[in-house]
């Protein structure tokens, strides 16, 4: 940003949040960042290296993408964060005029590295380049986020793995928050930059709380949801998303990190989310797998070498107002064209259905259009248990 | 489908023209970029859009051999299927590769998406029944510089029979009424023996095709050798028809043939120099007199470069993009790399294209050429 500051309140100078309309717990907001202003809820999609792969910035733009995700581990390691920072942060480098997210490049580190351990200091780790040990603390990662630039950077935190039990659980939640201390004072951007705190806790809903009641203190712009969207079950999945929506407060975003499914996007949103990201849209597409309200269509099966009807005849995408199934069928396995149009597709499906879940909340119709679109997600009454659940305690009866 | 040369250059077999089809107007010489159902390799329609000068598309026989019944279902040809209205030449052959097939009197053997692929004379005719070209290559059989004589002349031999033999089925289908012009393209074969290629091109040109393909070049012959064989060729054939060469891409090796008598061309030279991380930059005017040849994007060199490719470059890449992130993104093998280099590459050598017809058209096309050859030999 160039230090223009979005919003009045001292507490969130570069983040601006007001909810415009609600139906029971879920809430459509007019978000305003440095770069861009824009209507939760919303879904981010992921640009891990200054890319959303396969997609031009110009695409993105056309699609209506207001946030994509950068990720600050391979950010920092290429092409690093002075080269970034003499070429005026990552908006500048990459060309892209609107949202941008980084991770703390703490959740790569263990996820990807062969050896990766946490302490008190930071994250541990064996350089993948040289072998040489290094390592990541709150201050280097406030650092690095920094020199990216991003509207929201989010807090490095001890993440631990949602199907792990024991104190460590306890210890990481305590770690977590007092390195948001940490984040904190080494983040020396507040004004342009939002520094989210991640609540963590694993499956535990006293250390869940715990840990909002900590992070809330701190009076930060926004809270992440984070350690889901695991190993774990869907039943504690939305159990523990409930947890946190009820006690984050209510005029603050929250931001459910690595969400994901059409499904869980709708669920979540009846809970009170507002944020969600996830590599699954475009990871799918370089498969072959097109979303669609039903579900997923596979067009590598020939069963699509003969349909003539796009892929949804809803869809009003490039892809979908100009090909057909029997053609996307047709380019299956030969070169990039395929990924290329689907991660088109899917990216747009995803932005549509945000659209859809923005404007059904807005005209009160919300629990028709969840009812109408699990009907379609799920026929045959096969509706899950979890989903049923978690909407009957967003108010909505499937 | 009509050809009609506009204008012939003094100095040279050099000519532009306009080849009218039902799709609309290819303007010659004309690159036709190799396409995948329709879209160029990383240019999705919405990318293709910003192009006014792709005239038509390449397509590859061998890419669709196996969804001919999926295109036939439609009954739109393979216009209505891939959803263009641009004119398309179909190759049997995807420009990028060669392999060489043992030689059968019966059928050419294409690389298709599941192995290799069979198609006799009647296979032919039946998918272009099937796919209404605009223009289609006939099958053939390739005899590359380095094939031995008996081979070269078997070569010709089978590809003239081939052709009659479509020809005949086209009648017989219906597809060409008495006295109107098959859609098909008859390759010129014969290796480097120039009494092959010439007998070739004698017989070819008595039938009633659309043009010709001066086939098995861009195959490792050298200079000379491809010269003599262009010059043997064109010599017998009509200047009414279009000529087409497939593997040649490089823009001195293309004005040589175009001022041999060349009007069409399609190759795999985009997708090559992008995919080494090259960005072509020869200067095409008088005005761009001092810029490189190309710029090798994986250089460290600019690494920290915060201009685009070309500054008076109009594609989508340099008026969006430096350099440096480029730069970056091959650093991290990014599939958007080979988008915006591909929309670069494309744009800069299909302006290459637009200045050739328009030097033509003026009538200073080899003057223009030899500095244009004079201003690369210094980069």
């Amino acid at each position: 940003g160039d230090g223009n500051c979005v919003n009045s309140d001292p507490s969130s100078p570069a983040l601006k949040f007001e909810v415009t309309a609600t139906w029971n717990r879920a809430r459509v907001a007019t978000l305003t960042l440095p770069h861009v202003q824009c209507q939760t809820p919303i879904f981010m999609p992921v640009g891990t290296q200054g890319t959303v792969k396969g997609l031009t910035s110009q695409q993105l733009e056309e699609i209506d993408c207001p946030v994509i995700l950068g990720n600050t581990y391979h950010l920092g390691h290429r092409p690093g964060p002075e080269l970034l920072k003499d070429m005026g942060g990552l908006h500048k480098f990459m060309n892209w005029n609107r949202g941008l997210l980084t991770d703390s490049g703490g959740f790569q580190m263990v996820s990807l590295l062969k050896f990766a351990e946490i302490t008190e200091e930071g994250v541990r780790f064996q350089s993948p380049h040289d072998g040489s040990m290094m390592m990541l603390t709150p201050e280097e990662s406030m650092q690095i986020q920094n020199c990216i630039g991003a509207d929201i950077m989010m807090a490095l935190d001890h993440v631990v793995s949602s199907t792990t039990t024991g104190p460590i659980v306890e210890e990481a939640m305590e770690r977590t928050l007092r390195w948001i201390d940490r984040c904190i004072s080494g983040h020396s951007r507040p004004k342009e930059q939002n520094l989210f705190g991640i609540v963590q806790g694993g499956l535990d809903v006293d250390l869940r709380k715990r840990c909002l009641d900590g992070l809330i203190k701190r009076n930060l712009p926004g809270y992440a949801i984070g350690g889901l969207s695991g190993g774990e079950s869907k039943d504690m999945f939305w159990r523990m998303v409930d947890v946190s929506t009820q006690h984050l407060p209510a005029n603050k975003p929250r931001y459910l990190m690595g969400v994901g499914y059409a499904v869980d996007l709708v669920t979540c949103t009846a809970l009170g989310v507002d944020m969600f990201d996830c590599v699954y849209p475009s990871r799918t597409a370089r498969f072959g797998t097109a979303l669609v309200p039903t579900g997923t269509m596979q067009l590598k099966n020939s069963e699509y070498a003969s349909d003539y009807r796009p892929i949804d005849p809803h869809c009003h995408c490039m892809v979908c107002r100009k090909y057909t199934r029997a053609y996307l069928h047709a380019i299956q396995g030969k070169e990039h064209l395929s990924g290329q149009l689907l991660t088109y597709h899917n990216i747009a499906y995803q932005m549509n259905l945000m659209r859809s879940i923005r404007e059904n909340i807005i005209s009160q119709n919300f629990p028709n259009f969840v009812q109408s679109f699990m009907k379609d997600q799920f026929p045959d009454a096969t509706i899950p248990l979890w989903v049923r659940e978690s909407l009957e305690v967003a108010g909505i009866s499937c | 489908m009509a050809f009609e040369v506009i204008q012939k250059d003094d100095a040279s077999r050099a000519r532009c023209g306009r080849l009218t089809t039902k799709h609309g107007v290819i303007e010659t010489p004309h690159y036709l970029l190799p396409s995948l159902m329709g879209s160029p390799n990383n240019l999705t329609p919405d990318l293709l859009r910003a192009f006014n000068n792709v005239d038509g598309l390449q397509m590859a026989l061998q890419d669709v051999v196996l969804d001919l019944e999926s295109i036939q279902g439609l009954d739109k040809g393979v216009h209505g299927f891939i959803d263009t209205e641009r004119p398309l030449l179909f190759t049997i052959r995807d420009p990028s590769e060669f392999i060489e097939y043992s030689v059968s009197e019966e059928t050419c053997t294409v690389a298709s998406k599941s192995g290799r692929y069979k198609v006799s004379p009647k296979d032919l005719v039946h998918a272009e029944q099937i796919l209404r070209p605009d223009l289609m290559e006939c099958i053939s059989v390739e005899a590359p510089h380095y094939i031995v004589s008996k081979r070269v002349r078997k070569s010709v031999d089978i590809t003239l029979k081939w052709l009659d033999e479509c020809l005949r089925l086209e009648k017989e289908h219906g597809l060409v009424a008495d006295g109107e012009t098959s859609k098909l393209m008859a390759v010129i074969q014969g290796g480097t023996d120039l009494k092959c290629r010439k007998f070739s091109a004698q017989l070819s040109q008595q039938r009633n095709v659309a043009g010709f393909v001066l086939g098995s070049l861009g195959l490792g012959e050298n200079s000379d050798q491809r010269r003599d064989v262009i010059k043997t060729v064109v010599d017998e054939l009509p200047e009414s028809k279009p000529r087409m060469i497939g593997g040649i891409g490089g823009p001195d090796e293309v004005l040589e043939c175009i001022s041999q008598g060349i009007d069409l061309f399609s190759s795999n030279y985009i997708d090559v120099v992008t995919e080494w991380g090259y960005a072509l930059t020869f200067p095409i005017t008088s005005s761009q007199s001092d810029g490189p040849y190309k710029i090798n994007l994986q250089s460290k060199t600019v690494m920290r470069d915060a201009t685009p490719i070309l500054p008076d470059c109009q594609c989508y890449t340099c008026g969006r993009h430096t350099k440096a992130y480029l730069h970056h993104l091959f650093n991290t093998h990014e599939m958007l790399v080979s988008i915006l280099l591909t929309i670069h590459n494309t744009w800069h050598y299909m302006k290459f294209f637009s200045v050739i017809r328009e030097q033509m058209r003026d009538g200073t096309f080899e003057k223009w050429k030899q500095e244009f050859l004079q201003r690369i030999s210094q980069t």
